[in-house]
């Protein structure tokens, strides 16, 4: 077979000019494009080659296309495959640009991960010293051809990168991609991993040549409809990397313009760590002497060097590997004339498009604002500017630069991975990309900071997880800490509360309760709603500045809703004494400050806890004191008699002006807003002690003595102790405080039964009438409704009605409840079905 | 949770927290003592020394001198060997290593008829009595202790070792320490009776 190669080698001759290619990278040399195939597409032959069948594999010849094509292992596209191409080429038809941006972000970490490799294995360079990433347009055939010298896929690899997708995540990314916008579809794809895709967007046919170290060369090709893959007949024409070549749709044949190529670059690829070059040519009128006669003896050297190799280059897949790029062509071939005359020349060759400097490399002044922001879109895949970035170079033991940027949006999954450590800084050392999956560069709070690190001081050549105990490493994530706080406190008060509080406000609280050495520092960036502004919140600087005279402490209230903290009894005396109130309504808020030991010198109160100090002026100590005397019978018998065991203690009031009473959790004990966030927590969990302690400590009952109320229980009180009802109105007076205090009732039918009968005492209904049932012929209704009775079965409240009249009266007789009889007998009923 | 014994140790009990009782020789009579006498009951305990996550105010003096005592201990152990100043990454693991150590040494007593901490690096710690340790006091001499690194510095902290101010000067005793006359609180244990 090796046979039939010469006549492309005549094809493709290369005619090695004296210029070469120079770079101000040493590694990217580029050498002589044997395959240019602008030479070689001329010949007729090739020209017949076109007529035939769509034969995209230039280097063979028909029959061996035919022969590979015949051997080559057919595959279909996994399901999701399918329905993810299906899905982004309809989503993304509009903005199909992108599938440049996507092969150039894919040969970029090719190469990343071969540079990576090669920090401990010198000799995976060996195959290819250079490390570029190349683009050529193939206008004659509509093809383009994107290389990398990067690592390159074996067989296996070919046919599940480009075959299937990882089962975790498709879902979600199926479902983002269908809901999201043009911008976001597009930062989606790349954020996936599935870019690759994005080339059937542009193409009828999709050609993969492909070269890891581990495997020979082999040939990946698709019509998005099924793929097929087989050993690459040329043998190793690529030394290692890969070569995306796009047969590019009718409509799509913009993309083969130099122009067009080069705008896609800047304007998606700039960033990119290494050079990318284009195939472009110049044409420029030089004075020249033409010497045919060598240019024929070259010419046939070639041939036979071309003839003697076996990896002879075809032009259109293998332009970049290791040939020179410089390449001629005389316009004026046929004239024979020997002297020095002008002539038109096209010259082609590797031409670099991007700066390929790393921005961070620049001082922080030269960069502009737009270059960080076209920066953190091309590096994080965000479709968003990011809210603020930090650029510094920091320096003594160890000296590295970094960029950091707060994006516009946290990553959904936040807190529900929050245990996870995950972190998007990219770690560079000495410009050498080492990885973006570190996962301890930053805390778990502000796991949402995305950027990157590059250090001069680490160590190239040792594993990740060496790297990871290595000391250098927490002073970097200190100042790492530090200057990321920094730059959230810059970031200006409007863009502040729009922006970043609230998309990050929990975790700037879980960094107070987490991060003790900063918490100072995180406390400065609170945000909490006050009763100082009807729908702006404040922070605890503001707060404290506005402090009265003799407050002592900051007050807080927590609570579900505002409203439900404004309303509660608790912040009744203080809001018309004049004094802010904090209100705490995320679950998070209490936690948080509680583990704030104090701000400004100033501790914090929750209202709804005992040590609430009030300032009093003496004529209203006096008179409280007084009323302790008057109110003393009432407080004892509710502690010792009417609410025995339910309650630590009654006392009279400081905080209460409109409510009657109120529950007050002890200092270190849970108020009604932790009790119900711990209890919820408490479902997930197995039983902890610790919720029992708390859950069941006995909170104090305070009086409002000035409430009608409570002044007429305080006169019930002092005639009769032992009053069924007076005890009733005790125990549905400490029944609602337990409501409106925030907690929860341990007991809510007997509570709904209390209700109920003092709702018949006052709507004069007889407290022993019982609901009627429905007339029904089946036996065995259990759905006994207990408010209404109605689906009580006659036949079984017949029998229920004898036990429970029982009882009902031992109730009454030794306990504080009265019990309705036939509200008793349904829930009895139904208990004993259960 | 443990405890250590400042002259000999009894026993141990472990009910919430572990008490150690030591009574020594050199046991010196307090105020309201018989010469002698031995006290066995630990100090009242209120419910803000056994709740809170925070160090009660007229303790942060006390807590504050045990932290700069166990920094200064740390640097001149850490120090000694070496020739050269400390790294930056040898001065942030020192400090995280006085803050993530053992703070079980530690604990209340009563001393001179006040609430006081005791252990190493206070005077109390020489004083017979019964100290209650354990509990939530390692916790708040740990959130004190990362509270000081995080709003001085490692490197200023490490700065003032180096410099003829001791830590203890700089951290407690100054205009805004705890220590500072101005600052300083004390919980009589009798009050605190009158109040309940």
């Amino acid at each position: 077979m090796s046979g039939k190669y010469w006549l492309f080698g005549v094809l493709c001759l290369v005619l090695a000019t004296a210029t070469v290619y120079a770079d101000d990278d040493a590694d990217a040399t580029v050498e002589d494009d044997i395959g240019d195939h602008a030479e070689g597409s001329r010949t007729d032959d090739e020209a017949v080659k076109r007529e035939e069948e769509a034969i995209k594999l230039d280097g063979l010849n028909v029959a061996q296309i035919k022969e590979m094509r015949d051997r080559a292992e057919k595959h279909e596209f996994q399901a999701e495959v399918s329905r993810m191409m299906k899905l982004i080429i309809n989503s993304l038809y509009k903005n199909k640009e992108i599938f440049l941006r996507e092969l150039i972000s894919n040969s970029s970490d090719a190469l990343d991960k071969i540079r990576f490799l090669s920090l401990t294995d010198k000799e995976v360079l060996s195959t290819n010293e250079e490390l570029t990433i190349k683009i050529k347009a193939d206008k004659e055939n509509g093809v383009l051809h994107v290389t990398d010298t990067g690592i390159g896929m074996t067989k296996s690899e070919l046919v599940n990168n480009l075959g299937t997708i990882a089962r975790s995540g498709t879902s979600e990314f199926l479902n983002k991609l269908a809901e999201g916008t043009a911008e976001e579809q597009s930062a989606l794809i790349g954020q996936f991993g599935v870019g690759f895709y994005s080339s059937f967007l542009v193409s009828d046919r999709v050609v993969v040549t492909s070269k890891n170290n581990d495997d020979i060369q082999h040939i990946w090709e698709s019509d998005a409809g099924s793929f097929s893959v087989v050993e690459d007949p040329r043998g190793n024409t690529l030394g290692r990397g890969t070569t995306v070549s796009l047969h590019l749709k009718e409509e799509a044949q913009d993309f083969l313009e130099p122009h067009t190529i080069k705008e896609l670059v800047r304007k998606y690829s700039q960033f990119i760590n290494f050079p990318i070059y284009l195939w472009t040519s110049k044409t420029e009128t030089v004075e020249e002497p033409i010497d045919d006669e060598e240019a024929e003896e070259e010419a046939d050297e070639e041939k036979k060097e071309e003839e003697e190799d076996e990896d002879a280059k075809d032009e259109d897949e293998i332009e970049d590997e290791d040939e020179d790029g410089k390449v001629e062509e005389d316009d004026e071939e046929e004239e024979k004339k020997p002297k020095t005359k002008s002539v038109e020349k096209t010259t082609w060759d590797w031409e670099l498009m991007n700066e390929n400097k790393p921005l961070w490399t620049r001082p922080p002044k030269e960069v502009t604002e737009e270059e960080y922001k076209e920066f953190y879109k091309s590096f994080s895949k965000d479709s968003d500017d990011p809210l603020a970035h930090t650029h510094f170079v920091a320096e003594g033991e160890v000296t590295f630069r970094s960029i950091l940027f707060v994006p516009k949006t946290g990553p959904r999954d936040m807190f529900q991975e929050y245990g996870k450590k995950v972190d998007y800084i990219k770690l560079f050392v000495r410009r050498v990309f080492i990885t973006d999956d570190f996962q301890d560069m930053m805390p778990k709070y502000l796991s949402f900071v995305k950027g990157m690190v590059d250090s001069d001081d680490l160590p190239l050549n040792v594993s990740r997880e060496t790297l990871q105990q290595h000391k250098l490493l927490k002073v970097i994530k200190k100042k790492l800490v530090r200057k990321t706080l920094d730059m959230i406190k810059k970031i200006a008060d409007e863009d502040y509360l729009e922006g970043f509080w609230k998309e990050y406000s929990t975790n700037i609280k879980l960094g107070v309760i987490e991060d003790h050495s900063n918490r100072t520092r995180l406390a400065k960036l609170l945000r909490f709603q006050s009763s100082h502004s009807e729908g702006e919140v404040t922070s605890l600087a503001d707060y404290v500045e506005r402090m009265k005279e003799k407050q002592e402490a900051i007050f807080f209230m927590a609570g579900t809703s505002r409203k439900e903290a404004e309303s509660s009894p608790f912040v009744e005396r203080l809001l018309k004494k004049g004094y802010e109130v904090l209100y705490l309504v995320e679950p998070v808020d209490e936690y948080c400050i509680q583990s704030l030991p104090e701000f400004d010198g100033k501790k914090f109160q929750n209202v709804a806890k005992d040590g609430l100090k009030i300032n009093e002026s003496e004529k209203v100590k006096e008179q409280r004191e007084e009323m302790e005397k008057e109110y003393e019978t009432l407080l004892t018998w509710l502690k010792d008699s009417a609410l025995k065991d339910q309650i630590e203690k009654a006392r009279l009031s400081e905080r209460l002006t409109e409510s009657p009473c109120a529950l007050v959790a002890s200092s270190y004990g849970w108020s009604g807003n932790m009790e119900r966030i711990m209890k919820a927590q408490a479902y997930a969990r197995s039983k902890d002690s610790s919720q029992d302690f708390y859950g069941s400590q006995k909170k104090t009952l305070e009086l409002n003595p000035h409430h009608p109320l409570v002044q007429e229980l305080k006169n019930r009180v002092a005639t009769d102790q032992e009053d069924q009802t007076t005890k009733e109105l005790a125990q549905v007076l400490y029944d609602t405080a337990v409501l409106r205090s925030g907690f929860m009732l341990q007991d809510s039918a007997d509570f709904a039964n209390r209700i109920e009968r003092m709702l018949r005492l006052s709507m004069n209904v007889d407290l022993n009438a019982k609901a009627e049932g429905w007339e029904e012929d089946e036996e065995e209704e259990e759905e006994g409704d207990e408010e209404e009775g109605e689906d009580v079965d006659a036949e079984e409240e017949e029998d229920a009605e004898e036990g429970d009249a029982e009882e009902a009266t031992e109730e009454e007789t030794g306990g504080d409840e009265d019990v309705i009889e036939g509200e008793e007998a349904a829930t009895e009923e139904v208990k004993d079905e259960l | 949770m443990a405890a250590t014994v400042d002259c000999s140790a009894l026993s141990v009990l472990h009910v919430l927290f572990v008490l150690v009782l030591l009574f020594t020789t050199c046991a010196r009579a307090q105020k309201e003592q018989k010469l002698g006498s031995i006290k066995f009951s630990g100090p009242d305990v209120n419910s803000e020394e056994s709740e809170s996550l925070h160090m009660p105010d007229y303790l942060k003096c006390d807590a504050c001198r045990i932290i700069a005592y166990k920094f200064t201990e740390t640097l001149e152990k850490v120090t000694k060997k070496k020739t050269k100043a400390l790294s930056e990454s040898e001065i942030i693991d020192t400090f995280e290593e006085v803050c993530e150590g053992s703070w079980d040494d530690y604990g209340i007593k009563e001393v001179d008829g006040l609430k006081r901490l005791s252990g190493p690096g206070l005077e109390t710690k020489d004083v017979p009595g019964v100290m209650q340790g354990g509990g939530k006091w390692p916790f708040r001499l740990k959130e004190m202790c990362f509270n000081y690194v995080g709003n001085e510095g490692e490197e200023e902290l490490y700065g003032i070792f180096k410099s003829k101010m001791t830590l203890e000067k700089f951290l407690c005793k100054e205009k805004n320490g705890p220590c500072h006359p101005k600052n300083k609180k004390v919980k009589k244990v009798e009050e605190e009776k009158e109040e309940l």
